[in-house]
């Protein structure tokens, strides 16, 4: 919503990844960082990128199953999900999100007349000028020195300001624990150089993560 | 004064209350509250410090290397082990056989393997919303394409997993090709016209186009009311305007039509069993090399197949069997010998020649083993006449 | 009840609803309703107690003790619905002990904290003398209870009756403003949340603390002729009658500023209007136009313009004062319902809608949202023992 430069930047790379492959653009790599050597210092010089491309997702949902397994998510909620858009000839849309995709889709919903049909992954956006940071009142939700929206599970009081402070309602309330909880971007998995769990189950590369080298942004670009 | 001590009075407990009350409160902060920032900095610590739950492919690469060059071959190389197999990690623990093991059963330790039609279908199955270059099926008319009978059919009884498509070349590697488009690729709906027949129709690439000699004898031949070019000559669209073209002349994939099975319609297309099909060189029925085409390169269409034919004919392995019948008598003398040694009939003919001396003896049990027509295969019947 | 009567998601929009896989369970539940309820109360209460201690309005007099100790019944069960609803209620004092200032919520800690010791001196000042009496009259374990309720002081001549009565002032004084933070924060809380398209408003702080000076005045008439009818003892006529002018002015500026909103929003045509349009006149039809406005507001409304502006006899006009007030109460509850209830319906979407109904015995159920709102009054019934605030004479007659 008013996250105006993450938004901008989500925007730009899925412009730029359309039929190319945006990870070998933006000089991807992989992080080698020892899990026990987490300083202030270090962390800082990560700048983490993850970006989605609309155009090769399939709904397979299998990103969907990963999460779930590696983050012991609970059931009905979801930490990543797809949703899937039609738009019939009559330009109404109908959109979906089965279980959160998580068994993929069963069936068209249209009928027929679909004129153009997608779909869209979503997770955390992990803004900058994240909503829910602001408005934790215990200081359980913050940013980390690397960017990542994180959760202290073992601060959080559940009182559910943050849930419904996010525009992208990508967070909810684990009734099991009874603190709030979302993707961390598998904030576990990345600093062992691996990737979030998501972004290694997809088999189409619709979601490419990595540390963010260099942004290059010239008069002659078209954007 | 005196009548307001009870004022003072008051308001020094509540002095005193709050006193204790902000000591009370640095004792219960969280020690590593606000070193960085207004948060716990620990929790950084013990999110990160969370274990790894699903195996990434290098990991399952380290034992099953084998598998994996199949698997990276093949169009299912972007598939990573977990989507199918789940997270692994207590297959990978049991098995790492450390300290972490013992508390592992072999039953949690089993990969989950069987995939049902519904897990292949999470991919493939056609929806309007996936990209229309991307391979999707509808049950029912892939099966009535393949003619399969039976609809419970499982995808694996034709695909394997890890080799779905059982390509020649590693997919990085096959060769590249001008993009060919298909209705499919702009229409959602299924087109009946033939586009030409459509006024300013944008122009689309088809094979006889640039392949006309070769289109032209296919269309000849009886595949060609049954199947299109791009059955066999699989088409991976890469951008907009080029893609991968992968052949597939492996007698596994001509077996995936013509072999008979259960849940296949026994009588069309025509079908064989495999490999009682080739008989007694049943030894020779390697399902990974072309050996289809050597006998039945006539129903296809002209191909170069490097049998070395001149001056043979092309199908000169379906034919030489009749070559090499015209001896009788003990002198086999076959037109092969005119340029061949005589034992070349052994790289492919499981006998010696020439026979053992003491044949006479000897072929009695051979021909009870292998049956009467073993020595059919090179003699004409009217040689075993001679003495029976 | 009405609650039953609410419709779930999916009825309105159809097969093009859709609604976000982590929308299916609203967060805020009713004991978010109740809370900004109880504190409502608690504000108007203690500001009605303070438009006579700092305004002098001599009218009001025989309710100000009474308006001072409701507002301290209520306070003290402010927090019980709240901790309630704490997914780790045993980290509940994380909000005082790392408060997070750029929270609304944070706040929420030190002002109650700071709110609760006004109420408490005021009350301890205002009761001070009448303790002191009781005091010299007891006998044993309740003589030592006085003792140290009085903090072992027993000096009471005029003087300290000054000064005591200062005290009050300046308590009342200071307590207004902390009082309308105190309630002001939540209606605050929700104008601030840019994510939910029904609270997002600037407007939300002023329209929760005028409908809390109505619930407030509405809870104090309501219980004040209500008791005094059970008692069979005679109300004051003059405070009654002001405050239910009050309650009548205050009660249009409260309802002109709710239905203000809508009319903005419905004119302003921006992109929420398509949702909100179904949820007004979809989701909360029975719970916000024909309850919230319709009846409790447009009946109590005309109710109180007949009893303001008409003579009539005492009898019908106090009972129909107390009629509008009961009105009045369902109508701010009514009001917290659909704000907290409402906004959560909508998908951030904007697409569809989701459904609630709090479950009859669950943790935060019906049952346990009804002992939280009645606990207040009977302790309310009990602090009439310890600071009695109705000393009115008996008479034979009713009202």
């Amino acid at each position: 919503m008013e996250d105006i430069n993450r938004k901008k930047f989500i925007q730009l790379c899925m412009y730029t990844s359309a039929g190319l492959f945006a990870g070998y653009f933006f000089g991807f790599s992989k992080n080698e960082v020892d899990v026990t050597n987490l300083s202030f210092e270090n962390l800082e010089k990560f700048d983490w990128g993850y970006v989605i491309d609309t155009t090769r997702c399939i709904g397979c949902g299998a990103c969907v199953r990963a999460c779930k397994v590696e983050n012991e998510v609970k059931d009905t909620y979801f930490r990543t999900w797809v949703e899937r858009y039609e738009i019939n000839g009559k330009e109404v849309v109908r959109v979906d999100s089965p279980n959160g995709a998580l068994s993929s889709f069963s069936h068209d919903n249209f009928d027929s007349d679909i004129v153009k049909a997608f779909f869209v992954p979503k997770i955390c956006n992990h803004c900058y000028n994240s909503a829910c940071t602001q408005v934790c009142p215990v200081g359980a939700s913050y940013h980390s020195p690397d960017k990542v929206v994180l959760i202290d599970k073992d601060h959080c009081v559940g009182c559910g300001y943050c849930v419904q402070a996010c525009p992208y309602a990508c967070r909810y309330i684990d009734h099991e624990v009874g603190t709030a909880d979302k993707c961390t971007l598998c904030y576990h998995r990345i600093h062992q150089g691996l990737e979030p769990a998501c972004v290694d189950a997809c088999p189409r590369e619709v979601r490419i993560f990595g540390k963010y080298v260099r942004f290059c942004m010239n008069a002659d670009s078209e954007f | 004064m005196k009548d307001k001590l009870h004022i003072y009075t008051i308001f020094s407990v509540i002095i005193i209350v709050i006193v204790i009350a902000v000591l009370i409160g640095g004792i219960l902060t969280p020690k590593s509250f606000g070193d960085y920032g207004h948060y716990r900095w620990k929790s950084i610590a013990e999110i990160a410090s969370k274990e790894v739950i699903n195996q990434n492919v290098e990991v399952c690469q380290e034992c099953h290397n084998n598998l994996y060059l199949i698997h990276k071959k093949d169009a299912h190389y972007g598939v990573p082990c977990v989507d199918c197999h789940g997270p692994a990690d207590m297959h990978v623990k049991y098995y790492k056989s450390d300290s972490t093991s013992k508390a592992i059963t072999q039953d949690q330790a089993t990969l989950k393997k069987e995939y049902n039609l519904e897990g292949c279908l999470y991919c493939h199955r056609k929806l309007k919303a996936r990209p229309a270059d991307f391979p999707q099926i509808d049950v029912k008319e892939h099966y009535t394409f393949l003619n399969v009978i039976d609809s419970t059919t499982k995808c694996t009884e034709c695909h394997s997993p890890h080799e779905p498509i059982f390509l020649l070349t590693e997919v990085n590697h096959s060769r590249l090709h001008p993009i060919i488009s298909q209705c499919g690729d702009c229409h959602t709906e299924k087109v009946d016209n033939d586009y030409s027949k459509v006024p300013n129709h944008p122009k689309i690439f088809e094979c006889q186009d640039c392949h006309n000699e070769i289109y032209a004898d296919f269309e000849s031949k009886p595949h060609h009311n049954h199947i299109e070019c791009t059955s066999c000559h699989l088409f991976h669209k890469q951008n907009e305007t080029s893609g991968r073209m992968y052949k597939n002349g492996n007698a596994k994939f001509c077996l995936l039509c013509h072999e008979t099975k259960s849940f296949k319609n026994p009588d069309y297309p025509p079908k064989i069993f495999w490999p009682e099909h080739i008989g007694n060189l049943k030894y020779l029925a390697n399902i990974n090399q072309k050996i289809c085409l050597n006998c039945h390169v006539d129903k296809i269409h002209k191909m170069k197949l490097d049998l070395k034919a001149a001056p043979h004919t092309v199908n000169w392995i379906k034919e030489h069997g009749k070559l090499g019948l015209n001896a009788s008598g003990s002198d086999f003398n076959p037109t092969c010998n005119q340029c061949h040694e005589t034992n070349y009939c052994t790289n492919c003919h499981q006998v010696k020649i020439p026979h053992p001396n003491d044949w006479m003896e000897t072929h009695h049990s051979t021909v009870e083993k292998k049956g009467k027509k073993v020595c059919q295969n090179c003699h004409k019947p009217a040689f075993c006449a001679d003495c029976h | 009840m009405l609650l039953c009567w609410l419709r779930y998601g999916g009825e309105i929009m159809g097969p093009t609803s859709f609604l976000f896989p982590n929308e299916v369970h609203i967060t805020w539940t009713v004991m978010i309703v109740l809370y900004p309820y109880i504190t409502g109360m608690v504000a108007g209460a203690f500001i009605v107690s303070s438009f006579y201690h700092v305004f002098g309005m001599k009218q009001l007099k025989p309710i100000a003790r009474f308006a001072l100790v409701s507002s301290l019944a209520f306070l003290l069960f402010a927090t019980v619905p709240l901790l309630n609803h704490l997914g780790k209620a045993d980290r509940a004092l994380n909000i005082i002990l790392t408060p997070n200032f750029t929270s609304a919520m944070s706040g929420f800690g030190y002002i109650y904290m700071a709110y609760m010791v006004i109420v408490i001196l005021e009350v301890w000042f205002s009761y001070r003398s009448d303790f002191i009496k009781k005091y010299h009259n007891a006998k044993g374990t309740v003589k030592f209870i006085y003792k140290i309720l009085i903090l072992w002081n027993d000096n009471d001549n005029d003087n300290t009756k000054k000064y005591d009565h200062k005290m009050i002032i300046f308590l009342g004084g200071l307590g207004i403003p902390v009082a309308c933070v105190l309630h002001g924060y939540v209606g605050f809380l929700f104008g601030s949340i840019k994510a939910n398209l029904w609270w997002s408003t600037p407007l939300m702080f002023i329209i929760f603390i005028f409908s809390a000076i109505v619930s407030g005045l509405a809870v104090l008439l309501w219980l004040y002729i209500f008791v005094h009818w059970l008692r069979k003892t005679k109300v004051n006529q003059e405070s009654v009658d002001l405050m239910s002018k009050w309650l009548w002015g205050f009660m249009i500026i409260a309802v002109t500023l709710e239905l203000m909103e809508i009319l903005s929003i419905s004119y302003e045509r921006t992109e929420k209007w398509e949702i909100l349009s179904k949820l007004i006149f979809g989701e909360l039809r029975w719970s916000y136009l024909y309850l919230q406005i319709g009846l409790f507001s447009i009946g109590s409304f005309l109710i109180l313009s007949l009893t303001s502006l008409f003579k009539m006899k005492t009898q019908y006009k106090n009972f129909l004062i107390w009629l509008s007030s009961g009105m009045l109460l369902l109508q701010v509850l009514l009001m917290r319902w659909n704000v907290v209830i409402g906004g959560q319906l909508v998908s951030k979407s904007l697409r569809g809608f989701t459904g609630y109904f709090p479950g009859l015995f669950e943790k935060e159920g019906i049952l346990v949202g009804l002992i939280i709102l009645i606990v207040p009054f009977i302790l309310l019934r009990y602090f009439d023992k310890l600071f009695p605030f109705f000393d009115s004479q008996k008479i034979s007659e009713t009202k």
